[in-house]
């Protein structure tokens, strides 16, 4: 599903560059939910950044849902994270000028779908994390926790193939956050691939698999051996890295 | 505390210059626009004689002989009726004229060149009654004789500005000697002469007694109304050529209705006569009344005086939007100010002294803008170019309107600004 | 385009964008009324005068000295400069006059049959006839004519000092008025026997077109101290060697003259309007003005809500709007409120137009006048739009997941 080989990120200002992310390897499987932990500054944000298309990178490749994103134009990047990947933010981003509906509705229309289509998967997108009967609310009409749910309804209209969650529990309060990752752990249940920025280790605890940054790299795996140098020299088609990691 | 202000604000100034230079320059565009058109329609409606203009009245009569009366105000009298206002010795002053023009030169001179003339044919009153300020010698005594008074700008043209008492006048192939010079007059409008669409006209070049200008047979150059055919205006005096007009000086009310009576008994017995075909109306109109009558305010300007209020609107409403995201992208320092106890009151007096000071700066700009403005209305319209003057009172009227508009402008965005809450900018 | 949650979220800031609508609509109102008036000032400017008006030129001159008192001094240099006018290459006719066609007021003269006196109780306009002075080339040098009969000759003019019956020439329109669609030849009215009737010209613009009433005298030589045009009809393509020679013509035959104005009818009937012009100029001036404060407005309005929106930009960025969704958006923005103006603006206009009209005359706006005037203000929004738009369109996604 998401491949990265030796993936770099360099931040520059005049005196000095820092490596925010340094050769980062990482495959993830279609129907995995995989947590990302490090310390603050550790290039978690940036990995999330990288692999949510939002930012670029200046050295490695990186293979999403088949596709290589290296060297796409930005109409292109934005078609992928419409169609491919659906965000849930630490602060919900929600727009609060615009309704429940709207906010939900919003992806949907770059997409290009109709009345009718947008309807139907927005509400049936509320209706999963049960605010259907708040559609016509604004953000700030809902308690953080609602509003989270609505940002993860979001992104589940559009039908990802992965879910980029950046400490999508990080403003809530524990008995909202544990609803959240209910609501994410019962989607993931039904097949979306999750990845989760996470700085709480009971979070990491309970999905499929954990990853650790420390200085922009990789320094721990769990369950998971980590993917061969080799393996990674092998894979220079997209379509044979698919085959490498979901064999 | 001020002084502090005055440099917070221009630290601001400094801070986004393009986005403050855009405001003066909406400001003072707009400001300046409207202080040109006021300043036009000032000029027109102005008391041309203010400390005297409640006792100086235009007479009008209908003594019009004929079935179909010309059309009011019947400001044109005929040589009889006049002789009859200027025989009266009710009114302390009275002036009989018509507006004529000659050719005139130095007789002395070598030259040929001669120089078009507006002339002023006048009882003697003329000058007391609209106290025309002498520069040297005086007015003529009498309504005849070959004398005249000439104007500033005539004794320029001809006599270099000097003192030309004694000196003679070649008018028309007739000598005639100057006993009077006027100093520089204007008169806006020229509230003697202000029909014929002559209310904005200068002052006049040469001003010859009546009768020697009736002799002479300069022509009338204003309106003339007559129910007879008649050879030249020599002939006038005993027709019904109608092409004198009157002012009288009435200090009183009680001179006012003695005048009045005066005026309807002359009627009266001409009526009695059956020379006087139509219902007696006399009429007197004191200076302003008689300028309102004639709606001498040019309606072009005024139209577009109109317009350029709209859009000294739409200049506000563009500055306080720029001002509103001025005040927004500062938020943080305000935010910062309260939070090290600058109270609203601090904030707001600030934010006035910067707006107030944008405003004086902007008053600057628009004078000299509406200065410019009237430049080129002249342009535009050429017949007001007397009128396009920038008396002290419109400049002071420009600073003003700057001032209000510039705080009037930034008033919405202080108080928005003023609103931010403390911690949402400091977080 | 979400066009309701972009409505709404216009309804949330509605101080700024009220004082945009605002602006667009006086604008638009402006525009609109500038539009009539410059339309109207070109309507009156493009009137038929019934005149060649391009072929023929006017010398505005009056004696300085006194020696043209005497009159037939008088007579006998206008007839001098009359022949050596015509003798200048390119001139076809001349004629002298106390006044010309296209003026108001003027030398006036009611007028009616003899047998029908109270026709001007009727009719106001017959109180108020031009009366012009003529002699036997005036209808050449003007180039009118004739309807019925025969212009002035030398047998219309009758010794000075005479009182005999005159001879008299009249307009078309002015027959109507007095004889319908009768013969006027020969009719006795109280200035004189008609003998002819021309063409209409356009004597007063500011009466009716079927109200272009006028009489012509042969008693031009008589009051020769009135007459102040020459008038010269020229051949096509010689005007401008015509022109530049008539001062220096009369000046030769005496020198003692103030030669005001030199000008062709098509001039003339362009200073007619002159102020109409300049004020419909001055309009245009202050539209120019106006437009270019509300396009600041429209970029500083665009740059402020952006400034504001900037994460909400990059939001959309994230969730899958391409660089040119953002452009559409801050510009489908812009065009919500121009809309809005317009049809404020629409009212403004009538208002406006309304109060204009209390002091000047102008047409009511049409909805041509909208369409075009609405494109202005839509184009003007868009280009002033485009920067701040363009720059949000280059706002990174990454922002999206920055805790601002």
């Amino acid at each position: 599903m998401l491949i990265m080989n030796n993936v770099s990120r360099i931040y520059r200002n005049d005196t000095i560059q820092t490596h925010a992310l340094r050769d980062f390897s990482l495959a993830v499987k279609s129907g995995e939910f995989v947590a990302v932990t490090g310390p603050s500054g550790s290039g978690k944000s940036t990995f999330l950044n990288v692999a949510g298309l939002l930012d670029n990178f200046d050295q490695g490749e990186y293979t999403l849902d088949g596709v290589s994103v290296h060297g796409l134009k930005d109409d292109e990047l934005s078609k992928l994270r419409n169609e491919k990947i659906g965000f849930i933010f630490q602060n919900y981003n929600l727009i609060p000028d615009y309704s429940i509906f709207d906010n939900v509705d919003m992806p949907l229309r770059y997409r290009g779908f109709n009345n009718a289509e947008r309807k139907r998967r927005v509400e049936q997108a509320l209706e999963k994390v049960g605010l259907a009967s708040r559609a016509s609310y604004l953000p700030s009409q809902l308690s953080g926790g609602q509003q989270q749910r609505v940002a993860i309804a979001r992104a589940l209209a559009g039908e990802p193939k992965i879910l980029l969650a950046d400490e999508p529990t990080g403003n809530l309060d524990s008995l909202m956050a544990r609803q959240v990752m209910e609501l994410l752990h019962n989607l993931n249940k039904e097949g979306t691939t999750i990845i989760m920025v996470t700085h709480d280790p009971d979070q990491a605890k309970e999905v499929s698999r954990n990853v650790q940054i420390i200085d922009g790299e990789i320094s721990d795996f769990r369950i998971y051996a980590p993917l061969q140098q080799q393996d990674a020299e092998q894979t220079l088609t997209p379509a044979k890295q698919m085959e490498v990691v979901d064999a | 505390m001020l002084s502090y202000n005055l440099k917070l604000a221009l630290q601001s100034f400094k801070r986004a210059p393009s986005l403050y230079f855009l405001v003066l320059l909406t400001l003072s565009i707009g400001v300046g626009l409207l202080c040109a058109n006021l300043a036009l329609v000032s000029s027109m409606a102005g008391d041309p004689i203010a400390e005297k203009s409640d006792t100086l009245f235009h007479v009008s009569m209908n003594t019009w002989p004929g079935e179909q009366p010309p059309a009011e105000p019947f400001h044109l009298l005929r040589y009889r009726d006049a002789m009859q206002i200027s025989n009266s010795n009710i009114a302390k002053h009275s002036a009989i004229f018509y507006a004529s023009g000659v050719y005139a030169r130095d007789a002395q001179a070598t030259s040929l060149k001669r120089f078009d003339s507006n002339v002023r044919a006048t009882t003697p009153g003329f000058f007391a009654l609209t106290k025309a300020p002498f520069a040297h010698g005086s007015a003529f005594a009498k309504s005849s004789g070959m004398e005249v008074v000439i104007g500033d700008e005539l004794n320029k043209k001809i006599f270099a500005g000097s003192n030309s008492v004694g000196k003679t006048l070649e008018l028309d192939g007739e000598l005639l000697t100057i006993v009077g010079v006027l100093k520089p007059w204007f008169l806006r409008p020229l509230f003697y002469h202000a029909t014929e669409g002559r209310a904005f006209n200068l002052t006049d070049d040469i001003y010859v007694p009546l009768e020697t200008a009736i002799d002479l047979g300069w022509s009338n150059h204003a309106r003339t109304s007559s129910t007879v055919s008649y050879k030249g205006i020599e002939f006038s005096r005993d027709r019904n050529v109608f092409y004198l007009q009157a002012w009288v000086q009435l200090e009183n009310s009680a001179e006012q209705q003695a005048f009045q009576s005066y005026l309807d008994g002359y009627s009266q017995t001409l009526q009695d006569a059956g020379e006087h075909p139509h219902a007696i109306r006399n009429e007197l109109r004191d200076v302003n009344a008689w300028l309102a009558q004639l709606k001498i305010v040019d309606q072009k300007v005024l139209a577009f005086t109109l317009a350029s209020v709209l859009f000294l609107c739409v200049c506000v409403f563009n500055a306080s939007s720029l001002l509103l995201s001025r005040f927004h992208s500062a938020k943080f320092e305000v935010g910062l100010r309260r939070a090290i106890g600058a109270s609203n009151k601090h904030l707001l007096l600030q934010g006035l002294t910067e707006s107030a000071l944008l405003g004086l700066i902007a008053g600057v700009f628009s004078l000299l803008l509406s200065w410019l403005f009237l430049k080129l209305s002249t342009e535009f319209l050429p017949d007001l170019a007397n009128l396009a003057v920038l008396e002290p009172k419109l400049l002071l009227l420009g600073m003003v309107l700057a001032l209000c508009t510039a705080i009037s402008s930034a008033l919405y965005p202080l108080y928005r600004a003023n609103r931010y809450t403390i911690s949402a900018e400091l977080k | 385009m979400n066009l309701k949650a972009l409505l709404k979220s216009l309804l949330l800031r509605k101080f700024t964008t009220g004082l945009l609508v605002l602006q667009l609509a006086i604008t638009l109102g402006l525009l609109v009324n500038s539009a009539i008036l410059a339309l109207d000032t070109r309507e009156k400017t493009s009137i038929s005068t019934g005149l060649e008006q391009d072929n023929i030129l006017i010398v505005a001159t009056h004696p300085t000295s006194g020696s043209y008192r005497d009159l037939d001094y008088h007579r006998a240099i206008a007839t001098e400069d009359m022949v050596k006018l015509a003798q200048l290459p390119g001139v076809n006719s001349v004629s002298v006059t106390n006044q010309l066609p296209i003026r108001s007021r003027g030398m006036l003269s009611t007028i009616y049959d003899l047998d029908n006196p109270e026709q001007v109780k009727t009719d106001k306009y017959l109180q108020n006839v031009k009366y012009t002075l003529a002699e036997k080339g005036m209808a050449d040098a003007f180039g009118f004519s004739l309807m019925e009969g025969r212009f002035l000759n030398d047998s219309d003019q009758l010794d000075f000092g005479s009182e005999e019956k005159r001879n008299i020439v009249i307009t078309e329109s002015l027959k109507r008025a007095l004889y319908g669609d009768n013969s006027a030849i020969g009719k006795e009215t109280n200035n004189g026997r008609i003998v002819g009737v021309i063409n209409d010209v356009l004597l007063d613009p500011t009466i009716p077109q079927d109200k272009q009433y006028g009489l012509f005298v042969n008693t031009m030589m008589e009051y020769i101290f009135v007459g102040r045009f020459y008038v010269l009809n020229v051949e096509p393509g010689q005007m401008a060697s015509v022109r530049s020679q008539v001062s220096d013509t009369i000046l030769a035959v005496q020198a003692e003259r103030d030669i005001f104005d030199v000008f062709t009818m098509a001039e003339h009937l362009k200073s007619f309007y002159r102020d109409d012009q300049g004020l419909a100029d001055l309009f245009m001036l202050l539209c120019a003005l106006m437009l270019f404060v509300t396009a600041i407005s429209s970029y500083a309005y665009s740059q402020f809500h952006i400034s504001r929106q900037k994460k909400f930009i990059g939001i959309r960025r994230a969730l899958g709007a391409r660089k040119k969704d953002i452009l559409l958006y801050v510009l489908t923005e812009n065009w919500l409120v121009s809309a809005i103006g317009c049809m404020l603006g629409i009212v403004v206009a009538f208002g406006f137009n309304i109060l204009l009209s209390q002091h000047i005359v102008l047409s009511k706006p049409d909805i041509m006048l909208f369409l075009l005037t609405v494109a202005i203000i839509f184009i003007s929004g868009t280009i002033a739009t485009w920067i701040p738009a363009n720059n949000t369109s280059k706002i990174a996604p990454v922002i999206a997941t920055k805790t601002v």
